[in-house]
C-alpha cells in the first residue's frame, strides 16, 4: 500500500493535442480518490500515465515515495481494472486471476491460495474454470476486479469499471466496491464521468476539465464530496457537480436605500430582500457596482405566494420525479457584452432557463404565475472574468 | 485540502531517459529484419542492375561486362521498335484490362448482392479461376484457343463469328485481345468478390432511406453505393493495373510475344533480352526504364486517390 | 402482379448466375477433363463430352515414369519454405505497424505495396546473375529467398489487419500484470492471432505455389516446380495435352482447396487485409 503523487504532470499527444497540463495531485495512503470530469478532460490519460501505459511529456509521478515516471508498467506494482475488463479471452477465470502472480514468479501453492481467497471474496468459486465468453457482464466485471485484487498491489487504478453495467447492477456494484475498499484499504484512483458515482464513492473527488493551453490546469478542485458540493471553487466545479445543475445568472450588487441590493440581470428591480444581502456584505464588499455571477442550486428556491417572495415568475414547465418536483422558468437577458474566460459556457442566452426545486405536492401548473424566495445565505457568487468563487 | 484554480508557472521538462529512448526504438527494431531482407533481395539487385545498365554486357560473349557505354543501352532500348511496341502493348493491355475487369466485376458483384439461396456456393465457386496459377491459365487457354480443335474457335464458328485462318493466337489482330480475354477470365471474379464484399459494407439503412426518398436502383448505385465503396474501388483498380502491367506468364505460354511483336509486353521483352538472349546490359537498362515508369504511374495514382487514406 | 414481377426478377438473377458460373467454371472443368481423356478425343470436332475416362495420363506423369512427381514435391518445398521463412520476418513487422505509431509507418506500408509493383522479371535478371555468381543457381534457397519479395509485403499487410483485431487493452492488462514485451506477445497476442496467422500463411503458400516466373529462371532440372515441368510438354512437334492436363490439374488443386477452406477470408486475403468480410 502506498501513496500516489502527480507533480506538474503534462502530456501532449503526437498529434499535438494537449491532454494534461500542470497536474498536481496527491492521493494519500489507502485513500479512494475519484477523477471526474467531462469527455476530454484528461482523467483517463492521467490514470493511464499512473499505470505507465502513457508516457508523460513533463512532470513526475511517484508511487509510495519512489519516482516511477519512466518505469515500465510491468514493474510499477499497480493493478488496473479496464472499462471493457480486458479479460484474457483464451484463458479460464482461474488462469486470468493467476496470470499476474505467475509473472511475479510466486510459488504455485501461494498462487493457488490467493486465487482461491479472491474467488471466495468475490463469489467466483464456481466460475473458475469458465472462459470469459461464458460469463455475464456482471461476472466479467468481478473477474476484472479479482485480477486486480489477487495481486495485492500498491495501488488500484480503475477506468470506469462500472459504466458497462446496467443501471441496477451499477448501483449495487458501487456499494460493493466501497465496502471492498474499506476492507482492503488499498490506495485507489478511480475514473468516472458520472458525477453521482464520484460523489457517492470518493473519499476525495478531483474535478478535471479539458485544457487547451500549456498554462491551463486540468485540476479544478480536489476535495471531499461535501466540500465540492457546498463550496465549489469555481464555475466549472459548481456547474458540474449536482444534478439538476446549479443555475447561473448574471447580477450586480448595487447601493440601494437600505444598503447593498442585489439586482439580477433581466429582472426589473433588485431583490426585495435587501436585508439578507447586507448580511452577505463582508464578502461582497469589493464587488459593489460590479457584475458578478450568481449560482443558485435548485433547492435554494422555495415557493412563496405571488407578490410575497423575492421574485415572481411565469412557470414555463414543471417536472416530477416522484420524490422531487422541478419548476422551470425563464429570465430575459438584456443584450450586453459577452464575458470571456472560464465563464463562457455559462453565459446566458436570450432567455435563461432556471430550475427550482419544489415539493411535489406544491408544484404549480405550467403557465401560471408563482412566487419564489432565494436562500441567499447558501447562494454562491463567482467572479465573471475568472470564474473563481467569491468567498 | 482543496486547490484553487489560479495558475502556476509550468515546471521543468523531462529529458528523454534511456529507458524511454529504448522503448521508442523498439518498433523500428521489429521492422528491421523484414526490411533488411527485402532490401537485400530487391534493392541490392536493382542497384546492381543500375550499374550493369551502363555497360555492354552479354553473357553469350563472356561472363564479364565488356565496356562502359554510358547511356548507350538506354538509347538502344528507347529507339528499339520492339521495346516501344512492348510499351504500347503493355499500356493497351493494362488500361483496357483494368477497365473491363473492374466493370464486369462490378456487374457480377451487383448480381451477387441479392441474398438468394445458393449464393454463397456460387461465390465460393466463382473465385476458382483466380486461384489458378497464371501460367496454368495460359495452358488452359492454349488448349481452348487451339485452331485445330479448341473449344473457343469451335464455339465462335458455330456462332458465325469469323476467325483468322492462322488461329486466334496467330493473327496480329486477335492475339492481344485473346490474351486480354484470358486475363479477364482469370481476374474478373477477383474484382467481383472484392467489390461484392465492399458493397456489403454499405449500411442497409442508407439504401432504405434512399429508396423511401424515391431513388431508382440506378440512382442508388450511382450516387450512394459507388461513392461509399470508393476506397475499395480505387484499391482494386490499382491492384489490377499493377498486375496487368506485369503480364508475363500468359505471353510466355500463349504467344511468346508473336505474331511479330503484337503481344510483346514489357515483362516478356525484359525476359527475352535478359534471360534468353542474355543481353544483361540492355536488359538492365530496360529494367530501370520500366521501374521508373511504373513508379511514376502508381505514384501519381496514389497521390491523387489515396490522399485521405489511413 | 407484384409477385409475378418478383418471380421474374428472381428467375433472371438465377439465369445470370448460371451464365456467369458457366463462363468461369466451365473452362476449368473442360481443361481438367483433359487429364482423363483418351488422346484421340482431345481435339475432336465436334467436341466430345462423353467418353470412357483413361488413367493413362495420370499414370505417366505421376507414377511411371512419373516425371512430374518430383516436381510436385519441389513445388511443395519451394512454397512451404517460402512461407516458413516469411513468418519470422513478417510477424514482427506487422506487429510493429499495428501497435506503434511510427514516423513513416504509412510510407512503410506503401513501400511494401510498391514492391509488388515492379515486374518480378525486373529483379529477376540481376538476381539471376548474382545468384549464378555465388553458385546458388538452381537451388531451393535461391527461389525461396526471392519469393519473399511477394510473401513478405503481402503477409505484413494481411497480418497487420488480424493483429489490429486483438484489442490493445489485453496487452496493456498483461503489461500492468507484470509481463514484459516478449511474454506479452507470446502469451497474449500470438494465441489470439493464431487463426489469422494460419490464414495469412495459407494465402502466402498459394501465391508462392502459383508463381512461375521465379522458378522458370532459377530452377534446374532437379528443382523445377510443377508448372515449369509442365512447360516441357510443349514440344515443337505438338503437345502431349493429356499429360499437360494431368500435371496442370495437380497444380490447380491445392490452391483451389485452400480457397474453399478459407472462403470466409477470401475478400480480406485478396485485398491484403484492407477489406473485411
Amino acid at each position: 500500500m502506498a501513496s500516489l503523487g502527480f507533480k506538474d504532470v503534462s502530456k501532449r499527444f503526437h498529434d499535438g493535442t494537449l491532454a494534461l497540463a500542470n497536474v498536481d495531485l496527491e492521493v494519500a495512503h489507502g485513500e479512494f480518490m475519484v477523477l471526474v470530469g467531462p469527455s476530454g478532460c484528461g482523467k483517463t490519460t492521467l490514470l493511464r500515465s499512473a499505470a505507465g501505459l502513457e508516457e508523460i511529456t513533463s512532470g513526475e509521478i511517484r508511487l509510495g515515495g519512489r519516482v516511477v515516471t519512466d518505469v515500465d508498467p510491468s514493474e510499477r506494482d499497480v493493478a488496473m481494472v479496464f472499462q471493457n475488463y480486458a479479460l484474457y479471452p483464451h484463458m479460464t477465470v482461474r488462469q486470468n486471476l493467476a496470470f499476474g502472480l505467475e509473472q511475479r514468479r510466486l510459488p504455485g501453492a501461494e498462487i493457488a491460495k490467493r486465487v482461491a481467497a479472491t474467488a471466495g471474496t468475490l463469489g467466483l468459486e464456481r466460475l473458475l474454470d469458465r472462459k470469459p465468453a461464458a460469463l455475464s457482464g456482471g461476472q466479467r466485471q468481478r473477474v476484472a476486479m479479482g485480477r486486480a485484487i489477487v495481486r495485492e498491489p500498491a495501488c488500484f487504478l480503475m477506468d470506469e469499471p462500472l459504466s458497462n453495467l446496467d443501471a441496477n447492477l451499477r448501483v449495487q456494484m458501487r456499494s460493493e466496491l466501497k465496502l471492498l475498499n474499506a476492507r482492503l484499504g488499498v490506495t485507489t484512483l478511480y475514473v468516472t464521468h458520472d458525477q453521482v458515482e464520484a460523489m457517492t464513492m470518493g473519499d476525495r473527488v478531483a474535478v478535471l476539465s479539458p485544457v487547451s493551453r500549456p498554462e491551463d490546469h486540468n485540476l479544478q478542485q480536489c476535495a471531499p464530496p461535501a466540500e465540492l458540493y457546498n463550496s465549489p471553487a469555481n464555475l466549472f466545479v459548481a456547474g458540474f457537480i449536482g444534478s439538476p445543475a446549479m443555475n447561473f445568472v448574471r447580477a450586480r450588487i448595487e447601493r440601494g436605500g437600505n444598503g447593498p441590493e442585489l439586482l439580477i440581470s433581466g429582472l426589473p428591480s433588485p431583490l426585495r430582500a435587501g436585508g439578507r444581502v447586507a448580511a452577505l456584505k463582508p464578502r461582497l464588499e469589493r464587488w459593489l457596482n460590479r457584475p458578478v455571477i450568481l449560482g443558485i442550486r435548485p433547492e435554494f428556491f422555495s415557493l412563496a405566494a405571488p407578490g410575497e417572495g423575492d421574485l415572481d415568475v411565469d412557470v414555463v414547465m414543471v417536472e416530477m420525479t416522484g420524490a422531487d418536483g422541478y419548476l422551470h422558468f425563464e429570465l430575459p437577458i438584456p443584450p450586453g457584452p459577452v464575458e470571456t474566460g472560464l465563464a463562457e459556457e455559462t453565459v446566458p442566452h436570450r432567455h435563461k432557463q432556471v430550475t427550482a426545486r419544489v415539493e411535489p405536492k406544491l408544484l404549480p401548473r405550467a403557465g401560471t404565475r408563482a412566487g419564489l424566495t432565494i436562500d441567499l445565505a447558501r447562494a454562491h457568487f463567482f467572479d465573471p472574468d475568472t470564474g473563481v468563487a467569491i468567498r | 485540502m482543496s486547490n484553487n484554480v489560479i495558475g502556476r508557472a509550468p515546471a521543468f521538462s523531462l529529458a528523454p531517459s534511456r529507458a524511454r529512448r529504448r522503448r521508442r526504438l523498439f518498433p523500428y527494431l521489429l521492422i528491421a529484419p523484414s526490411v533488411v531482407l527485402l532490401v537485400a533481395v530487391t534493392i541490392f539487385p536493382l542497384f546492381f542492375a543500375l550499374k550493369s545498365s551502363f555497360y555492354f554486357w552479354n553473357l553469350q560473349m563472356g561472363p564479364k561486362p565488356l565496356g562502359f557505354i554510358g547511356f548507350g543501352n538506354y538509347r538502344m532500348a528507347l529507339t528499339s521498335a520492339v521495346f516501344m511496341a512492348s510499351v504500347v502493348n503493355t499500356l493497351v493491355l493494362t488500361v483496357s484490362g483494368t477497365v473491363l475487369e473492374v466493370f464486369f466485376g462490378l456487374m457480377i458483384a451487383l448480381l451477387l448482392c441479392h441474398a438468394l439461396p445458393g449464393m454463397s456456393v456460387a461465390r465460393a465457386l466463382l473465385i476458382m479461376p483466380t486461384t489458378i496459377a497464371p501460367i496454368v491459365v495460359g495452358f488452359l487457354f492454349r488448349y481452348m484457343y487451339d485452331p485445330t480443335g479448341g473449344l473457343i474457335p469451335w464455339l465462335l464458328a458455330k456462332a458465325g463469328v469469323p476467325i483468322p485462318r492462322t488461329g486466334l493466337l496467330g493473327s496480329g489482330l486477335t492475339a492481344l485481345p485473346s490474351i486480354l480475354f484470358a486475363d479477364m477470365w482469370q481476374w474478373t471474379p477477383f474484382c467481383a468478390i472484392v467489390l461484392y464484399a465492399a458493397l456489403l459494407s454499405v449500411p442497409p439503412h442508407v439504401i432504405e432511406a434512399a429508396r423511401l426518398d424515391g431513388a431508382s436502383a440506378w440512382t442508388i448505385l450511382r450516387r450512394i453505393r459507388l461513392p461509399l465503396i470508393r476506397k475499395t474501388l480505387s484499391f482494386v483498380v490499382m491492384l489490377r493495373f499493377m498486375q496487368l502491367f506485369n503480364t508475363f506468364d500468359l505471353v510466355l505460354v500463349l504467344t511468346r510475344g508473336g505474331p511479330g511483336s503484337s503481344t510483346r509486353t514489357l515483362g516478356y521483352t525484359l525476359y527475352q533480352q535478359g534471360l534468353v538472349d542474355f543481353n544483361i546490359g540492355l536488359a538492365s537498362a530496360m529494367t530501370w526504364i520500366i521501374v521508373i515508369m511504373v513508379n511514376a504511374l502508381i505514384g501519381l495514382y496514389v497521390v491523387f486517390v489515396f490522399r485521405d487514406w489511413e | 402482379m407484384r409477385r409475378k414481377k418478383l418471380l421474374l426478377r428472381t428467375g433472371l438473377i438465377y439465369a445470370g448466375l448460371i451464365l456467369v458460373l458457366l463462363v468461369f467454371i466451365g473452362p476449368i472443368l473442360w481443361f481438367a477433363l483433359l487429364a482423363i481423356r483418351p488422346s484421340e478425343t482431345v481435339f475432336a470436332i465436334p467436341p466430345v463430352i462423353f467418353f470412357t475416362p483413361s488413367p493413362a495420363a495420370f499414370q505417366s506423369t505421376f507414377v511411371d515414369p512419373g516425371a512430374n512427381r518430383h516436381q510436385l514435391v519441389n513445388s511443395l518445398i519451394v512454397a512451404g519454405g517460402a512461407v516458413l521463412l516469411n513468418l519470422p520476418f513478417s510477424f514482427p513487422a506487422a506487429y510493429a505497424l499495428s501497435r506503434f505509431r511510427m514516423r513513416g509507418g504509412k510510407n512503410m506500408m506503401l513501400w511494401y505495396l510498391g514492391l509488388l509493383m515492379a515486374p518480378p522479371v525486373a529483379f529477376l535478371i540481376p538476381y539471376f546473375v548474382l545468384v549464378s555468381r555465388i553458385g546458388l543457381r538452381g537451388t531451393y534457397l535461391a527461389m525461396i529467398l526471392i519469393m519473399q519479395t511477394i510473401t513478405i509485403p503481402f503477409s505484413v499487410w494481411l497480418m497487420k489487419s488480424f493483429i489490429d483485431e486483438v484489442p490493445v487493452e489485453l496487452e496493456e492488462a498483461a503489461r500492468v500484470d507484470g509481463a514484459k514485451w516478449p511474454r506479452v506477445i507470446a502469451r497474449i497476442t500470438l494465441p489470439l492471432v493464431r487463426p489469422g496467422m494460419i490464414v495469412t500463411s495459407m494465402f502466402a503458400f498459394v501465391f508462392s505455389w502459383n508463381n512461375a516466373a521465379f522458378p522458370l529462371v532459377l530452377s534446374n532440372q532437379r528443382t523445377a516446380t510443377l508448372p515449369i515441368g509442365t512447360l516441357g510438354y510443349f514440344a515443337t512437334a505438338g503437345a502431349t495435352w493429356t499429360f499437360i492436363g494431368a500435371a496442370a490439374t495437380a497444380a490447380m488443386l491445392p490452391p483451389m482447396i485452400i480457397f474453399l477452406v478459407l472462403d470466409r477470408y477470401v475478400a480480406r486475403g485478396l485485398t491484403f487485409g484492407s477489406l473485411k468480410g
